[in-house]
């Protein structure tokens, strides 16, 4: 049996008076790419802001490698290592690629150098441009430069939020095919992801959270994006749903 | 009818003992005093209409200070009535503004307090250069004398008419529509300005205005003190007293300049004899509240008022 | 009328006080950058240290450039110190609160310089600072030429620090993003408190060598932080070059006018010169930080 690397245990969420998150649960097995989809405005990036520390939750627990990271700020959960590729990447503007990079391997400078080659096989277009400033690549570019830079502290989970907004689809599968073959490797994923039917494609297993709560935990294959998209989005695809 | 409140009771008591204090033989020292409570008071509270409720920092205010006293004075070697001179000490104070303003609203926050202490700066270093009268006046022909014959009584007055003005003043522009937009400029100026307030005009409005009435306070107190020259009146002890009776009493609140500039006037009498030390300690205690009470008294006080409730 | 010889000596001079204007600026720059808050209080550490300087010299007989030994560690120290208990508090209960905290602290200081030693102004004298060299037709005092050397040095060493330290990429990182900072596993807080101290560190520094070239006074410190405000404003935020160009402006400013007009008036038109500056900029660097 496979162990648990993540345990998210009944948390809630507020912001200010609003209630994000109700007894959210969620829990990623060590090697598994798990899924968290959901309606716009789900709490899909409160969810994971709240696992990687940058939200407190009001109550409840999450636990890394059965270790409690209540406490810890987002430095210290990047040090015993999660990692996340934030949305809207987050990236350094003034700095360069290669910089870019080398800050995050910030906390495993030892290792700065085999994960660099790593991430410029992973992603040979970043070698190309590493001593262009951040700010100056593609949109593409950009969700490479931020996952590569995510790599760089060889984490043990990593957290993906929406790397697939505003990229062509082809240059989505390139990543997703990069995900993937991390995940072989051994690597833990939880990634939030847009697009339903690809999230069911590349995940082993999925949650749906609609306006704060865990609506469905299932095995991807048990599921399909219709009865996803029509129980839980709202979408109705033809006019025989209309019953 | 309905019998009238404490609370609009007691304030017009004490107008009516603080007018006839002068009468009561009471003694030169506390009139005094008072007169220069009434003027930290006025500064005070133009200072906090400008930081406390405009969101604007200045510090530069001693610009409009020492610019209307160097009006006043100008205006009295024209043989001109000190009563005459202190109207259009305030007005200078407004021009000056006014001109500043074109260079000093384009900058938000930190850079538009560096920009009012800039203005200041260059406008002491000027009259400091400038030297308008001979070498044998004040301060090395830098300072002019300000001569006017009027009695420490008739200032009083002047100071305690000035001070009911500007509060009163306050209190009518705070409740009204105008002070509302800068209270939302204050607290969030892109917002304000998507609910369609003038942010520019308001924040000009403002600080004309309060440099108006900084500059009718200075012109009488400086027709008590007798001169001016470039390093009290454009240098910072002005800033600092206005800066510390505000916070201590209370930012953006109608009584905290009242409760500080009793502190300041206060302090600066117990340790008269002591030089620079009252400035030490009005410093200290500027980081100690801004560390402990960042509202300063009034803070405190509804703190006490809210727990009780 | 003013010699052709003058005006170059002036421009020259301009330069090389520029230098460790720049200097003065980059502190200030550096924690304005990572903390996004101004020391208002800036200058005044630069005074702080003509005076320890000063003291060292009265006191003890040791020369103010071996003094920097002492000095710059002790400052280091008072950085960190402060930003850690008194600047990271008031900026968490309110973003404006640092700026009245720092003035209060100018206050404090330069009240405390009134008291200690005087509105007279004083001056670091040495035998060196005296000295004169001759180069061409013109007179350079040594002191000037030092500057420049300890400016472009420290320059230097402060670019290579920040671009190929894991610290001082840290420390570029902060200022451009500090949530992207905390995701790569930066403790934003440390790095703060150390680009604070590197700050008033770099105070000491050039409050030496200020000391050395011109009077100070009490009230010296306003004058300073006006000047590191307009090689900042000039130069932009973490620019080395910038700064040095920012640096020069000014102090060319300050030559030159002073040549022209006299000495009283070099400051005064410094002031518009950072004036026009901020006018300008403000959008500019307000523009990057968002």
């Amino acid at each position: 049996m496979s162990k648990t690397m993540l345990k998210v245990s009944e948390i809630n969420v507020y912001y200010g008076s609003f209630h994000a998150l109700w007894d959210v649960s969620l829990e990623v097995k060590e090697g598994e790419m798990v899924a968290l989809i959901g309606p716009n405005g789900a709490g899909k990036t409160t969810t994971l802001n709240t696992i990687i520390g940058a939200l407190k939750q009001q109550n409840g627990h999450i636990e890394f490698q059965n270790k409690s990271i209540d406490n810890l700020e987002v430095y210290e959960r990047i040090a015993i290592g999660l990692a996340m590729v934030p949305e809207g990447r987050m990236l350094f503007p003034e700095l360069t690629v290669l910089e870019n990079l080398i800050i995050g391997s910030y906390i495993k400078r030892v290792e700065r150098d085999r994960m660099l080659d790593m991430v410029f096989a992973l992603f040979p277009i970043l070698k190309e441009r590493k001593n262009q400033l951040a700010s100056t690549l593609s949109g593409g570019e950009q969700q490479m430069l931020a996952i590569g830079r995510a790599l760089m502290c060889d984490p043990k989970l990593l957290i993906m939020d929406e790397v697939s907004l505003g990229l062509a689809p082809k240059v989505v599968d390139s990543i997703y095919k990069v995900v993937r073959e991390l995940n072989t490797r051994g690597m833990t994923v939880l990634f939030v992801e847009q697009d339903v039917r690809r999230a069911i494609r590349e995940a082993e297993r999925v949650y749906v959270l609609e306006a704060g709560k865990v609506v469905l935990s299932s095995e991807a294959k048990e599921v399909s994006e219709e009865n996803i998209l029509r129980k839980y989005f709202g979408v109705v695809e033809s006019e025989n749903d209309i019953a | 009818m309905t019998r009238p409140s404490f609370k609009t009771i007691l304030p017009i008591v004490v107008v009516i003992l603080l007018a006839v204090l002068p009468l009561l033989n009471v003694g030169a020292y506390w009139t005094f005093l008072l007169f220069l409570f009434f003027i930290y008071l006025v500064l005070a509270s133009m200072w906090n209409l400008l930081a406390g409720y405009a969101g604007l920092v200045s510090l530069g205010q001693s610009s409009f200070i020492g610019f209307a006293a160097y009006t006043v004075g100008a205006l009295l070697m024209m043989d001109i009535s000190p009563y005459l001179a202190i109207i259009p000490g305030g007005v200078a104070a407004a021009a000056l503004c006014v001109i500043v303003s074109i260079p000093l609203l384009r900058m938000r926050g930190i850079f538009f307090a560096i920009g009012t202490l800039v203005v200041s700066e260059a406008l002491r270093i000027f009259f400091t250069n400038f030297k308008p009268v001979a070498e044998t006046a004040v301060w090395g022909g830098a300072g002019i004398p300000i001569k006017a014959y009027i009695s420490p009584t008739a200032l009083y007055y002047l100071a305690l008419i000035l001070s009911l003005i500007s509060l009163l003043l306050l209190k009518f522009i705070l409740n009204s529509k105008f002070g509302l937009g800068l209270m939302a400029i204050r607290d969030n100026e892109a917002a304000a300005i998507s609910c369609g307030v003038n942010s520019f005009r308001s924040k000009l409005y403002a600080f004309i205005l309060s440099s108006f009435l900084t500059g009718i306070a200075a012109s009488v107190f400086y027709l008590f003190q007798g001169h001016v020259e470039p390093f009290g009146a454009f240098g910072m002890s002005w800033n600092m007293a206005m800066l510390i009776a505000v916070i201590i009493g209370g930012l953006g609140t109608l009584e905290g300049p009242l409760i500080g500039a009793a502190i300041i006037v206060f302090f600066q009498q117990m340790l008269a004899g002591f030089a620079g030390l009252s400035l030490i300690i009005e410093g200290i205690i500027i980081v100690v509240i801004i560390l402990t009470m960042p509202k300063g008294i009034m803070g405190v006080v509804k703190n006490l008022r809210a727990q009780r409730a | 009328m003013i010699s052709p010889e003058i005006l170059i000596n002036s421009l020259m001079l301009g330069v090389m006080l520029g230098g460790l204007y720049a200097v003065i600026g980059i502190g200030l720059s550096i924690s304005f950058g990572v903390m996004k808050i101004v020391n208002l209080a800036h200058g005044d550490f630069l005074v702080l240290g003509c005076y320890f300087a000063y003291a060292c010299l009265s006191f003890f007989g040791i020369d103010p450039i071996p003094s920097l030994i002492i000095l710059v560690p002790i400052f280091f120290a008072l950085g960190l110190a402060l930003q850690k208990f008194m600047l990271e508090r008031s900026f968490k209960i309110d973003p404006n609160a640092p700026i009245l905290l720092t003035f209060g602290i100018s206050i404090i200081l330069q009240n405390l310089y009134l008291l200690i030693w005087t509105p007279y102004s004083k001056a670091l004298i040495t035998s060196y600072m005296l000295m004169t060299l001759r180069i061409g037709k013109y007179n350079i005092p040594f002191i000037y030429l030092l500057d420049l050397l300890v400016a472009l040095v420290a320059l230097i060493l402060l670019r290579a620090f920040l671009k190929k330290t894991y610290l001082g990429i840290a420390i570029r990182a902060s200022s451009q993003s500090w949530r992207a900072s905390q995701l790569v596993g930066i403790n934003t807080s440390r790095v703060q408190a150390f680009a604070f101290g590197l700050a008033l560190a770099l105070s000491a520094l050039s409050g030496v060598f200020v000391g050395l070239t011109l009077p100070f006074t009490p009230t010296s410190g306003t004058n300073y932080l006006l000047i590191a405000f307009g090689v900042l404003m000039i130069g932009g935020v973490g620019s080395m070059v910038g700064s040095f160009i920012g640096g020069i402006v000014m102090g060319l400013t300050q030559l030159l006018s002073g040549t022209f007009l006299g000495v009283g008036w070099q400051l005064f038109f410094t002031s518009i010169i950072i004036l026009i500056a901020l006018s300008i900029r403000t959008e500019k660097i307000l523009g990057v930080k968002k």
